[in-house]
């Protein structure tokens, strides 16, 4: 035994010594996440009167600098309502002059959830870097174990050897990414996202717990907004035709059905549908189902306009 | 938790160095705590089957006894047949039941009479189909009298449940694993290595190449439509070797992992794609399942006795019977169908048996009809896998019509180079290995040091360069 465990130890010995050192080299790259954590911790915080939470469709489409008082993009790429919710209750009681807050009642929103899925890998972020208890794996603990050795081989060529910077985020935390010039195909990417965020059996049980988990969520942010005399807006953003035409009724109608019940059911709750706004042309999007920074300059005033 | 995880090593980390270092005083302690790590395992998956498992663990133990214990033949059909039903009861109603309604539904339909169906939205429980196998071969055994009844209930669950072989097997049999588990064991330096290196390979097989074949053969067969002959044939071959990695890899994870605790478990593949007909492909492929089929259907149903027609007729049903094991779906029963179908010939020129030693024993390469032979069979082994991966028959038969059409001589619009690369060292070093229990078993052994870590190195390196988390098994499904 003893020479089973030495020998495999010093055969061990090299990977865990590249693997650290590649965990602190991945580590020490700037990212969106912390830049937001940065802000949200800094003395601006309490400042804050417009706080926008979301997914990629606020975190792309809403651009705090177009809203006439000081606002916060708190969203971020697939970020669904529970992660919204530790956000928000993270820092609700340093945003001293918190107004408004704005929150996307997307086509998913009620059904997706960041640990399940794709960008499960994203779980990582939230909790080395907001420190939030949210691992769902040891994976989650660790930069090199979220990505392939690849991706992230390419992460640290990138920043230490060409000097790149990974930051999408604006000081206020829009996404600066999504350019008109980089315009995707809309047809095609709204038919593939439609097709990617239905979820099909509304019923399963997979379904129902992450309705009900998003949905409680929703329902604490409100909460904690009345007690605080804050105003809530859900809105549902817009979307290129090729998006909309592929939605599944049952699942929209369910999701602007709840939307609807919490504006109805709180004082403090207002629910704006965008979905087909006809304000919104083809020019507005970068892809199917994202607005790009004219699209989004659109949106923040809209938004911005809210009574 | 995935045998692709940190969160597995950590788990078989600490299940290691207490089975050796703390339990290993008593065999009952080392028992007890692979029971307990297998139900902690197995509840890591979703806990409220676990009370599925130990019903079904305990209901095999209790009729096993009855059985055993019985003096008149009524009352050992009595036991037997309970264990059977209820077993295949549960199989049918959280596997099959909805697949049952739909088709009679559509069949009604066909008549004219609407009916509607009622559908359950349930959960398949993992690995529900290779536990039953587990329990119903041990009651079999005991009512043939091939083994005694065993009375230590810990020691049973042990067998049904071994962690390294619960979702996905190899189904074990009573009289091949109980025995190990009733005996102590020492720790044992080269079997314990010999386990490393076999995970090593698995992970290797699932990660390497199954989850890199993976992303094309899904993205071909999710848009079928949209490819040409050349490209869908391409996708049928990704999906051949995705299968093959993903379920040969699980196997050599769940092989190696048992031999870290002294255990050794049925040898499940044996380099199928190196078969020179279907027959030696099926002797090569699952082998736990297909000698299962063998053992408790085929034998039971006359075998091979009763004629030349009965031999045909029982070699349809464990043909389809396997396909339909598989999940509930006509894809899976026509993909067992089609076997049978190129089984058939070979069994009635009784040359289904000509090819039973490895391809090449002892030689570098093939000789040229070998070659042409190996190729054969895989083809149609490929087309085989067609209907096993597409979403229902319309989707299987459009790809095949498209495949046999003249698309078949363009170029593919799909060309993953580095995948190709891959693929070819993965065949290489199953082709030298293919007399050994796995690939990498001997290789290096006589190599210096240097060359030997390097290439040990390098198996690591390539399995996280191509690491995603959360690749879920194929196997775990059914």
């Amino acid at each position: 035994m003893k020479n089973f465990l030495l020998k495999l130890s010093l055969f061990l010995l090299p990977i865990l010594g590249v693997s650290l050192l590649l965990e602190v080299l991945l580590r020490n790259i700037p990212n969106d996440y912390l830049v937001k954590k940065h802000f949200l911790e800094s003395d601006d915080v309490s400042k804050i009167q417009t706080f926008i939470l979301g997914n990629s469709h606020s975190y792309y489409g809403v651009n705090p600098e177009y809203f006439s008082d000081s606002a916060f993009n708190a969203a971020y790429i697939s970020q669904s309502l529970s992660y919204d919710w530790k956000v928000f209750n993270r820092y609700q009681d340093k945003m001293l002059d918190l107004k408004r807050v704005f929150i996307p009642v997307s086509y998913l929103s009620l059904y997706g959830a960041l640990e399940k899925g794709k960008e499960a890998w994203r779980v990582k972020n939230y909790v080395l870097y907001y420190k939030f208890n949210a691992a769902n794996s040891i994976n989650d603990h660790f930069e090199l174990l979220s990505n392939n050795l690849d991706i992230n081989l390419k992460r640290i060529g990138s920043y230490y050897l060409k000097h790149k910077t990974p930051l999408t985020t604006s000081r206020y935390g829009w996404g600066t990414d999504y350019n008109s010039q980089k315009a995707k195909n809309l047809y095609e990417t709204g038919k593939t996202a439609a097709i990617r965020h239905t979820r099909g059996n509304l019923d399963l049980p997979e379904n129902i717990l992450s309705f009900t988990e998003n949905v409680s969520a929703l329902k604490n942010i409100v909460a904690v907004c009345k007690k605080r005399n804050i105003e809530v807006i859900l809105f549902t953003p817009p979307a290129f035709v090729a998006y909309r035409q592929h939605l599944d009724s049952v699942q929209m109608s369910r999701t602007e059905g709840i939307a609807r019940q919490i504006a109805a059911e709180n004082t403090n709750c207002k629910y704006l549908n965008l979905l087909d706004a006809p304000t919104f042309i083809a020019g507005d999007y970068y892809d199917g189902d994202h607005l790009s920074e004219i699209g989004a300059k659109k949106l923040s005033l809209i938004l911005s306009s809210v009574k | 938790m995935l045998f692709n995880s940190l969160d597995f090593a950590a788990f078989l980390l600490i299940v290691f160095t207490l089975y050796w270092f703390v339990a290993n005083k008593s065999l009952g302690m080392q028992n007890f705590l692979l029971l307990v790590a297998s139900y902690y395992f197995y509840a890591c998956w979703d806990w409220r089957f676990l009370f599925l498992l130990i019903f079904s663990t305990f209901l095999d133990y209790f009729t096993g006894l009855r059985i055993f214990h019985s003096n008149t033949k009524t009352a050992r059909q009595f036991w037997l047949w309970l264990s059977i039903i209820v077993n295949l009861g549960f199989l049918g109603v959280f596997k099959y039941y909805n697949f049952f309604a739909v088709s009679f539904s559509e069949m009604f339909g066909y008549w004219g009479f609407k009916i509607h169906p009622r559908t359950l939205d349930i959960i398949l429980p993992v690995g529900i189909s290779f536990y039953t196998f587990h329990g119903l071969s041990y009651v079999i055994d005991i009512y043939k009298n091939r083994i005694k009844a065993e009375r230590n209930f810990v020691d049973y669950s042990v067998f049904v449940s071994f962690f390294p072989l619960l979702v996905a097997g190899p189904i074990e049999r009573a009289t091949h694993l109980l025995p190990q588990i009733q005996q102590r064991r020492q720790f044992d330096y080269n079997k314990a290595v010999d386990g490393l290196r076999q995970i090593l390979w698995g992970l290797f097989k699932k990660v390497v190449i199954a989850d890199n074949c993976a992303e094309y053969a899904n993205m071909i067969f999710n848009n079928s439509e949209s490819y040409s002959g050349s490209t869908l044939a391409l996708g049928a071959v990704f999906f051949a070797f995705q299968i093959y990695g993903d379920f040969s890899g699980y196997s050599d994870i769940a092989l190696g992992t048992a031999r870290l605790f002294g255990i050794e478990l049925l040898r499940n593949f044996a380099f199928p794609y190196f078969s020179r007909d279907i027959a030696e492909f099926w002797r090569r492929w699952h082998i736990s399942l297909s000698t299962w089929f063998r053992d408790y259907l085929y034998i039971p149903l006359g075998g091979s006795k009763g004629g030349r027609w009965m031999q045909v007729r029982n070699t349809f049903i464990i043909f389809i019977v396997s396909g339909f094991w598989h999940g509930a779906n006509w894809t899976f029963i026509v993909w067992g169908a089609l076997n049978a179908i190129y089984f058939l010939p070979l069994l009635l020129a009784k040359r289904n048996r000509k090819n039973l030693e490895t391809v090449a024993q002892g030689k570098i390469f093939p000789t040229f009809r070998e070659l042409i032979q190996m190729i054969i069979t895989f083809g149609f082994t490929v087309l085989a896998w067609i209907f096993f991966r597409a979403n229902n028959l319309s989707h299987a038969f459009s790809y095949l019509h498209e495949i046999f059409s003249a698309g078949f001589f363009s170029i593919p619009s799909v060309m993953p180079l580095y995948l190709f690369g891959l693929m070819a060292v993965f065949l290489l070093i199953e082709w030298m290995g293919r007399e050994k229990q796995y690939a990498i078993q001997e290789l290096g052994k006589k190599w210096k040091p240097f060359f030997r870590y390097a290439f040990f190195y390098l198996i690591v390196f390539s399995v996280f360069f191509f690491y995603a988390d959360k690749q879920e098994f194929i196997y775990f499904q059914f």
